[in-house]
């Protein structure tokens, strides 16, 4: 009998060390726009002459909490106003949950909001631009590595007289690493639990070293609108971009500084640099940091990467960003819409793209 | 009768076989370079067109084997376009309205770091290609290229692209772990712009993904995740897509005047283009509102579904269970999973506040998990 047992042991232990160097070469997932996370950032959240509605789901069969934190990146005399609004969500098992950004939520199950009520959501003020970020927390509020949020959000306005515009882009999910079983790989480690959540595919993934940029030339024509004969057609993209890193516990905002390696369809390269991100970039693409240069005299599209530059010593000086890109068309006759899409991650390591990824942190505040 | 040595062995050659093979993880990849790029809704008609736009992450040339599936429905006896049966007189004889696929491919040439973008209506010619090469060419490396209109207005349907080699057409081999790694070099994105009444609609949504497992024999079967991490050679279709939408009729919580209407847009992971066998898949929906109230409903997915999502499940939206009216809620989080086989998907939001005034919001799905059985694509 012995000898079946130790049989029966040799054998399985032989196992558990295949799935675990099966598991080592598994391909960390990272930052995701798609797959379940427990940290999202909205990169663009507005009450201006648009709104935003927000939507987050919780996808596990768990009850689940969210800390959540808007930032408004908003600047006066040239200033980032780096105010910050924070609150708390529950989510019961795969519930969605939605609120307007102007108009919040109130907690109040006999309102016309149709749905159990996640929280007690503050309106955010006009003229807000910013962003919003929901971390994922147990019932005490220590941040956890479930994994389970998703979100979206509509950015727009319609009718009122004005344009109607309105577009939709998927939150930034940063997933937690939980165990070297996880989306970070055999680097993974489960969450401690305190206030700092370190990028840094340990605790949770790491900053991808960039984002592209595919963007059609900035005030060129739209060809599909060209094709239906408004032929004096124009595009402009708006970036919105968030620090890959932020301080909500001693409220210093993040600044860093990005650079563009642009490439048209042509292969006409060009760059830009210095992109300050301080607390928080939204500018269009014809703004003056980017200095005309997605402007493509002769060609239609091009493609941009957006990172922090190099050192000496081949690492990135500053965090890398994370952003949406909105794009408004405009027609001859006036007529103007918008569409946004996410900005693909960009992990390639090696040059030119040299997207090399960095570790950074998220502090929550402590309360005492 | 084995020992235990050799039991112990056997299991540590498994092991090593088991470290040698890289594994698969998790899913498709919207927001990354891929090997297969995948855009689920391409629409031209009276008042849509679609501007396709692919992108060579690599600072190599790539090339991409690309496929037009055209997803109209038709008419069984006069084989015209069709929306409903109705539509299939002829002669005072009704035909059926059914699903079709035909299948159209080219080859799409990038230079290094290259984006490059075609209108589906209008395809790309020899004269509208960046770097043709030749006499006056500003720069070379799209010789090759030529992406044909798509093959009939109206035309819904689907475009996947494979990076492959620009000879065989076939993906290339390699082994990330034999010094021949394999390529995610694909980023896409397609924006349908509309000319609607007084105003534009134009919706973006990026092209799904599909990176490499690690390693490719380059034959004509590409095999999409799967148990056995040894054959796949893609990483896998998801086993949930979870569609984050709003109830259809749905006010809007900022603007009153304003509601919902959400478009839905679904294709099989496995594809055979090789004997144009019209996938079939059946789609789960299992629907939450925001009470945790659970309904749900299935619907065969032949080809493509493209759907008002308050029609998927009833000809009658005020009665189906995407509508707020039936929800009760205004957010809800559909989850969908394939029986049969892998689905991707993209949406559509449109928010209107009168027929004249609306304006449409692509966007990507969600996903949960891997599955478990592997899907295909078969290419001639």
């Amino acid at each position: 009998m012995s000898t079946v047992k130790g049989l029966r042991a040799g054998v399985m232990a032989s196992i558990l060390a295949g799935v675990a160097l099966a598991a080592g070469i598994a391909q960390a997932q990272g930052f995701s726009t798609e797959r379940p996370g427990s940290i999202l950032i909205f990169p663009k959240v507005v009450n201006t002459d648009v709104n935003t509605v927000i939507q987050i789901t919780n996808t596990s069969n768990q009850l689940t909490y969210a800390h959540c934190f808007y930032v408004n990146g908003a600047t006066v005399n040239g200033q980032p106003l780096w105010q910050v609004t924070d609150f708390e969500l529950a989510l019961t098992r795969q519930q969605p949950t939605h609120w307007g950004a102007s108009t919040g939520r109130a907690v109040n199950p006999v309102d016309s909001v149709g749905g159990l009520d996640p929280g007690l959501v503050p309106p955010i003020p006009p003229g807000f631009t910013g962003y919003l970020v929901c971390v994922e927390t147990s019932v005490d509020g220590t941040p956890v590595s479930a994994n389970s949020l998703i979100g979206v959000a509509t950015v727009g306005a319609i009718g009122d007289g004005g344009p109607n515009v309105v577009s939709k882009y998927n939150a930034v999910g940063i997933p937690g690493c939980g165990s070297t079983l996880g989306p970070c790989g055999t680097d993974g480690t489960a969450n401690d639990g305190d206030n700092v959540l370190s990028l840094d595919n340990h605790e949770y993934a790491a900053c991808p070293g960039g984002v592209y940029v595919n963007f059609e030339s900035e005030g060129g024509p739209d060809p599909a609108l060209v094709n239906a004969g408004n032929t004096a057609s124009t595009v402009s993209t708006n970036l919105s971009l968030v620090p890959c890193g932020i301080d909500f516990e001693n409220l210093i905002p993040e600044t860093t500084t990005i650079a563009a390696q642009i490439r048209d369809e042509f292969e006409t390269v060009s760059s830009v640099f210095p992109i300050g991100v301080d607390c928080y970039f939204e500018d269009p693409l014809s703004a003056s940091p980017f200095g005309g240069a997605f402007t493509l005299s002769s060609s239609t599209f091009g493609t941009a990467i957006l990172r922090p530059p190099l050192g000496g010593n081949g690492v990135p000086v500053g965090v890398p960003v994370v952003g949406v890109a909105n794009v408004l068309r405009t027609a001859d006759d006036g007529s103007q819409d918008t569409a946004a899409t996410n900005l693909h991650f960009c992990t390639d390591e090696t040059a030119p793209a040299s997207c090399v990824t960095v570790n950074s942190e998220i502090r929550l505040p402590t309360f005492r | 009768m084995l020992s235990m040595k050799k039991l112990s062995v056997v299991g540590l050659v498994a092991a090593a076989y088991l470290g040698l093979v890289p594994s698969v993880h998790a899913g498709t990849f919207s927001d990354k370079g891929a090997a297969v790029l995948i855009w689920p809704t391409i629409i031209v008609d009276e008042q849509y067109d679609t501007v396709v736009q692919i992108t060579n992450q690599a600072a190599v040339p790539s090339s991409a084997h690309c496929f037009y599936i055209n997803a109209n429905n038709r008419c069984t006896n006069t084989g015209e376009v069709c929306e409903s049966s109705s539509e299939c007189e002829d002669g005072g004889f009704f035909g059926a309205c059914v699903p079709g696929w035909i299948e159209t491919n080219f080859d799409v040439l990038l230079t290094r770091d290259q984006p490059l973008a075609w209108s589906a209506s209008e395809g790309l010619s020899n004269s509208d290609l960046p770097c043709p090469g030749g006499f006056g060419s500003k720069c070379t490396g799209n010789g090759g290229t030529r992406v044909p209109p798509v093959g009939e207005e109206p035309f819904v349907g689907e475009l996947k692209c494979i990076q492959s080699d620009p000879i065989t057409r076939l993906p290339i081999p390699c082994n990330d772990l034999n010094g021949a790694p394999c390529r995610n070099d694909l980023e896409g994105s397609a924006t349908l712009t509309g000319v609607v009444g007084d105003g534009i609609d134009p919706e973006r949504y990026n092209a799904v993904g599909l990176r490499s497992a690690g390693h490719n024999n380059g034959d004509n079967t590409l095999t999409i995740g799967g148990a056995d991490p040894a054959a796949a050679e893609y990483q896998p279709c998801p086993e949930v897509l979870v569609f984050n939408h709003m109830f259809d009729g749905a006010v809007d919580p900022v603007n009153s005047d304003n509601t919902f209407q959400s478009v839905l847009s679904l294709v099989p992971c496995t594809e055979d283009f090789l004997v144009q066998t019209v996938p079939f898949v059946t789609a789960q929906f299992l629907v939450y509102n925001e009470f945790e109230q659970r309904f749900s409903t299935s619907r065969p997915v032949q080809c493509l579904l493209e759907s008002n999502i308050s029609n998927i499940d009833t000809t009658q939206p005020d009665r189906s269970i995407f509508s707020a009216a039936v929800a009760g809620t205004v957010a809800g989080q559909t989850r969908i999973t394939g029986v049969g086989g892998g689905l991707i998907g993209n949406g559509i939001l449109f928010t209107s506040s009168g027929p004249e005034a609306f304006s449409g919001a692509g966007y990507n799905l969600n996903q949960f998990a891997d599955r478990d059985e592997p899907d295909f694509i078969r290419i001639p």
